[in-house]
């Protein structure tokens, strides 16, 4: 009987969670099927006889969809890379090695997790304004070409190789790249694929900086181009501007559902030891 | 083999963005025209009228810009604060526009810092058949000089405006055309919700309308010369008395501005009879009523002691530093935008009112006019309209009476504590 | 019992280890002998990542520090004004209100967050089919763009015609204004930045809850312990490194949070939600106060400092290592 009992009331807890967590989406993908009258409609309308899939079509070509799109794809793929390429030696050096003013440098990566983007944009504008990369991809991946949250969690993880198998490669002679590629690498895998995707989510989805360092539609990402759908119809568009965002949201979607595996296994290992 | 992978996944990568960055330091917008000297300029612009502004600039491009070689690109930078904020950064790092929209409050920061290019010589040197200043309505002037410097041109001007759907002011038995007064007001609102259940009118509290409301009762938030608040008294009290009352008795939905989207909603399910907006989205407005089946007509302000409404909108101005040709190139735009035609095309695209008198007599303009005598009002309102107040520190006083109000009205908190408080921030702020 | 002797050893040794790892990694002991290269290789792995935050981000604040001593609105010159800015902020009471809104926020979000998803972590921490079902959709809010669900949450919210009212006048509650009302648009706000990131800690908790040997559990089975003491004697204490890693960024997170405060209340109503990140946005790019709104800056970076400090002093001696 208890058994029963428990069975239920998880089975009840269950779909509370769910719904909590998934309710917003769905109305989201609600509203962008629904015309401006069902919008505002009350009591809300919970199903659509008509879904109008034409308003994706209007968000579409309402503003330079593809355009922003390809913006936010570059952005995003080349951030991932540099990031890839200044965390894990950056990672490997703070986790291995021992040097002068390592505890001072890496109180300093520390710091500027301290560090709000609205207290520094404007000297960064600045900067890449007297450097002429404003409205170039530059602009938008510089400034976010590293990570020390990802310098942090890689070097958790690169002191958890043992000592062994690295002081074996150096009386191997084998260089640093190397044994940074053969070894530290692929016994971090599972935190370089959590850190890629947190990456790509966060570059993807980023709309502050993508805002305040863009003045001209050059290289404007996904994020800031939808937000102008809201002038749509003199602003009375709402549906359209959810059409946008599902839009946006599908290729993270796509990517998170292939990656679900990798994800899970990702975590699994993971933990913060 | 995957570090291989990796490793060559890192290399194509690096070379893509080498190639992407660089071949594509953004997009190419501007193309050259017939090679050599066409002087390339940029106009930076604000909210949702991309349709008309990237037609004017179209059109430009294609008559006066082509005859002297002048091409303009125009950027849309999304609000008003957004395009003050940029054009503050990319002045700090030598990279502004050459010309720019200015909220006709902002044009006082701005003038006064020394961003912009006074224009009195350009305007000096023009006949009247080329530019006539006098041309313009003397209520959008006000807002377009700093210290007697002419700063900026009339572009994209409003008033605020009493909208109507008279459908429903009918069928409750109101005469939209009788509505003229705070009382007659009043009244209609009783009978829209006595009749149909709904509101009378819906309302976001906002500074704008309140200092429409407060200059229709004989006072305003700043005093003339623009050094003192004049909020702690009883034209506030008069103001905020009223709106309680209606809210009160249920026939208006009044509500803070964060929560303006109630207002649309309202407009679109018929659920409110009357509302206040700007003249630049009559356009939209009528499109709506299109849509939902009600006829739209639009009215003064209501009357109190006295006839009275804000302006709003933007100018056109030129940033400062440019050597004479470019000045020459923008002021060729400046005259361009704010010509006769463009300003009836302005009108009759977005609402916002024709800037020039003698687009009185313009022909498309008397037809549109016609047709649609709401397009009418706003410009009959410019001649009991006031102009932003051009202090500095009235920016963040906006903020402070719009949240002061709603603390009032819709919070109900304490009235004198509030007003008190908040005219002491205003003299602060305004002699900063 | 056996189980804790184990583990007092383990302390002992675990403290030894954490004194030599504490000695190694801040007194800059040499490695001994390298070569010359094997001298510059550090360095040059951390250029890179380095030169990214010195100019960007380094700079930049060094830059506002600098800025926070004049009085500027970005268009006039600058005027030296020494502590003035400094001085206005404490002595307004206006920020006093921002000061209390920014810990209230903090101390609403970090423990709900942490005691939420701890506990959905251990209602989850089964490897079922519907458990990672229900791990994933969870995790949904933290892939979509804060940007997008805003909007959506604003909907929800509406004090009128809202999801959330409609929903709660089922059970006779009356109407509540999420966002329009001051005593509930802070904790309106709290909600969603919880509903977003308890996906993700959720994921991480699970993942660490997962790494805890089996043979612990089972010793306390075997001694009859109950859930509540094996929950704090074992899981806790286990999962300390997490929590104070999860603990610490959130903190640090709830003291940046902007862009949802910025679109959905707007600072309002009535200044309720009025953070210093917000405020010192406002100051600097709305009013134009912008030496105001640096020094207000690194009033909070101060502050966060200060905050790590007091984390580190604290809570690390609680924290069990492997």
């Amino acid at each position: 009987m208890a058994n029963i009992l428990r069975k239920s009331s998880r089975g009840v807890i269950n779909i509370i969670l769910f719904l909590i967590f998934f309710i917003p989406f769905y109305w989201m993908a609600l509203t962008s099927i629904k015309s401006i009258g069902q919008v505002m409609q009350f009591p809300p309308a919970f199903f659509v006889s008509k879904p109008r899939f034409e308003n994706f079509i209007t968000a579409f070509e309402s503003i330079e969809f593809l355009h922003y799109l390809k913006n936010s794809v570059v952005v995003t793929v080349c951030v991932m890379a540099a990031q890839l390429l200044t965390v894990v030696p950056a990672a490997y050096a703070f986790a291995r090695f021992d040097f002068k003013g390592k505890g001072a440098m890496f109180g300093m990566v520390l710091a500027t997790t301290m560090i709000p983007a609205q207290m520094i944009f404007l000297p960064v504008f600045v900067i890449l304004s007297k450097a002429h990369l404003i409205n170039t991809y530059w602009s938008l991946i510089l400034p976010q070409a590293t990570s020390a949250f990802g310098i942090f969690m890689l070097r958790q993880s690169f002191m958890q190789v043992p000592k062994e198998l690295i002081e074996a490669a150096r009386l191997d002679k084998a260089g640093e790249m190397k044994i940074m590629f053969k070894i530290m690498l692929p016994m971090s895998k599972s935190t370089v694929s959590t850190l890629a995707l947190l990456n790509f989510i966060g570059t993807w989805n980023d709309y502050f900086w993508a805002k305040v360092l863009t003045t001209t539609d050059a290289v404007k990402t996904l994020p800031v181009g939808i937000t102008s759908l809201s002038n749509v119809d003199g602003g009375i568009a709402q549906h359209i501007v959810m059409a946008g965002n599902v839009l946006m949201l599908l290729p993270i979607l796509i990517a998170f559902v292939l990656a679900q595996k990798q994800i899970l296994k990702a975590f699994s290992y993971t933990g913060v030891k | 083999m995957k570090h291989l992978a990796k490793r060559i996944l890192c290399a194509v990568l690096a070379c893509a963005m080498m190639f992407t960055a660089t071949a594509c330091g953004g997009d190419d917008s501007s193309s050259a025209q017939g090679g050599g000297e066409t002087i390339e300029l940029t106009f930076w612009y604000a909210n949702s009228v991309d349709d008309y502004v990237q037609g004017a600039v179209e059109r430009f491009n294609s008559t006066v810009g082509a005859e002297k070689g002048i091409h303009v690109t125009a950027e849309n930078q999304g609000a008003y604060t957004d395009v003050d904020q940029k054009l503050q950064a990319s002045y700090l790092a030598g990279t502004a526009p050459d010309m720019t929209v200015l909220e006709i409050a902002s044009v006082g920061l701005f003038g006064d810092g020394g961003m912009l290019q006074s224009l009195d010589e350009l305007a000096a040197g023009e006949s009247d058949e080329t530019f006539d200043l006098n041309d313009f309505h003397e209520g959008l002037l006000y807002n377009c000089y700093v210290n007697d410097t002419l700063y900026s041109v009339p572009f994209l001007r409003s008033t605020s405006l009493l909208y109507l759907n008279t459908t429903m002011l009918e069928e409750a038995g109101v005469d939209p055309a009788s509505i003229t007064t705070w009382d007659s007001f009043a009244e209609a609102c009783e009978k829209v919700h006595r009749e149909t259940g709904k509101y009378g009118v819906s309302y976001p509290i906002n500074y704008w309308y309140t200092e429409a409301f407060m200059l229709t009762n004989g006072g305003f938030p700043i005093s003339d010369d623009g050094k003192v608040c004049t909020v702690d008294n009883e034209v506030s009290r008069a103001v905020n008395s009223y709106w309680m009352d209606l809210m009160d008795k249920g026939r208006a939905h009044v509500y803070a501005y964060a929560e303006a989207d109630k207002m649309t909603s309202d407009i679109i399910n018929q659920d409110t009879a009357m509302w206040f907006s700007s003249t630049g989205g009559l356009t939209s407005y009528i499109e709506v009523a299109q849509e939902n089946g009600f006829e739209l007509q639009t009215a003064f302000i209501p009357r109190g002691t006295q006839q009275g409404t804000t302006t709003g909108g933007c100018n056109i101005a030129m940033v400062a530093g440019m050597d004479e040709e470019r000045q020459a190139a923008c002021w060729e735009f400046m005259k361009f935008m704010s010509s006769v035609d463009e300003t009836v095309e302005a009108c009759i695209s977005t609402g916002y009112v024709a800037t020039r008198k003698s687009a009185l007599e313009n022909e498309k303009m008397k037809q549109w006019n016609e047709q649609y005598p709401q397009y009418e009002v706003a410009l009959n309102q410019l001649s009991v309209a006031k102009g932003r107040p051009n202090n500095p520190g009235y920016t963040e006083f906006q903020v402070e009476i719009t949240n002061a109000i709603a603390e009032i009205t819709v919070n109900r908190a304490d009235e004198d504590a509030t007003l008190a408080a908040l005219e002491r921030k205003g003299n602060e702020l305004f002699n900063e | 019992m056996a189980i804790f002797e184990k583990k007092a050893e383990k302390n002992h040794s675990l403290a030894h280890t954490a004194e030599s790892i504490k000695e190694k990694f801040f007194s800059g002991k040499k490695a001994g002998a390298s070569t010359l290269l094997r001298k510059i290789t550090p360095y040059a792995m951390v250029r890179p990542a380095l030169s990214i935050f010195m100019v960007f981000m380094i700079f930049s604040a060094i830059y506002m520090l600098y800025i926070s001593f004049f009085d500027w609105n970005m268009i006039k010159d600058m005027k030296f004004v020494g502590l003035d800015n400094y001085i206005k902020m404490f002595t307004d009471p206006d920020f006093l209100l921002v000061m209390s809104n920014t810990f209230q926020y903090m101390f609403m979000m970090v423990p709900m967050s942490m005691i939420l998803s701890l506990a959905i972590a251990m209602y989850l921490r089964k490897n079922t089919f519907i458990n990672r079902l229900l791990q994933n959709v969870m995790f949904l809010p933290t892939i979509v763009s804060l940007v997008s669900i805003s909007f959506v949450w604003i909907w929800i919210m509406d004090s009128d015609k809202g999801l959330l009212n409609y929903l709660l006048s089922f059970f006779g509650v009356e109407a509540i204004n999420w966002l329009g009302d001051p005593q509930f648009a802070m904790f309106s706000v709290v909600l969603v930045n919880v509903w977003k990131s308890l996906g993700y800690y959720v994921l991480i908790f699970v993942a660490a809850l997962q790494g805890i040997p089996s043979y612990l559990y089972e010793a306390a089975a075997l001694d009859k312990a109950k859930p509540m003491t094996v929950f704090f004697k074992i899981t806790l204490p286990m999962l300390s490194p997490t929590l104070f890693f999860l603990t610490l960024t959130s903190t640090i997170g709830s003291f940046k949070t902007f862009e949802s405060i910025s679109l959905m209340t707007n600072g309002g109503p009535m200044e309720s939600t009025n953070t210093l990140v917000f405020e010192l946005y406002r100051q600097g790019f709305v009013f134009y106060n912008t030496g105001y709104a640096a020094a207000m800056g690194v009033f909070l970076m101060a502050l966060i400092g200060l905050m790590t400090f007091l984390y580190f002093k604290v809570l690390q001696k609680k924290v069990h290592y492997q």
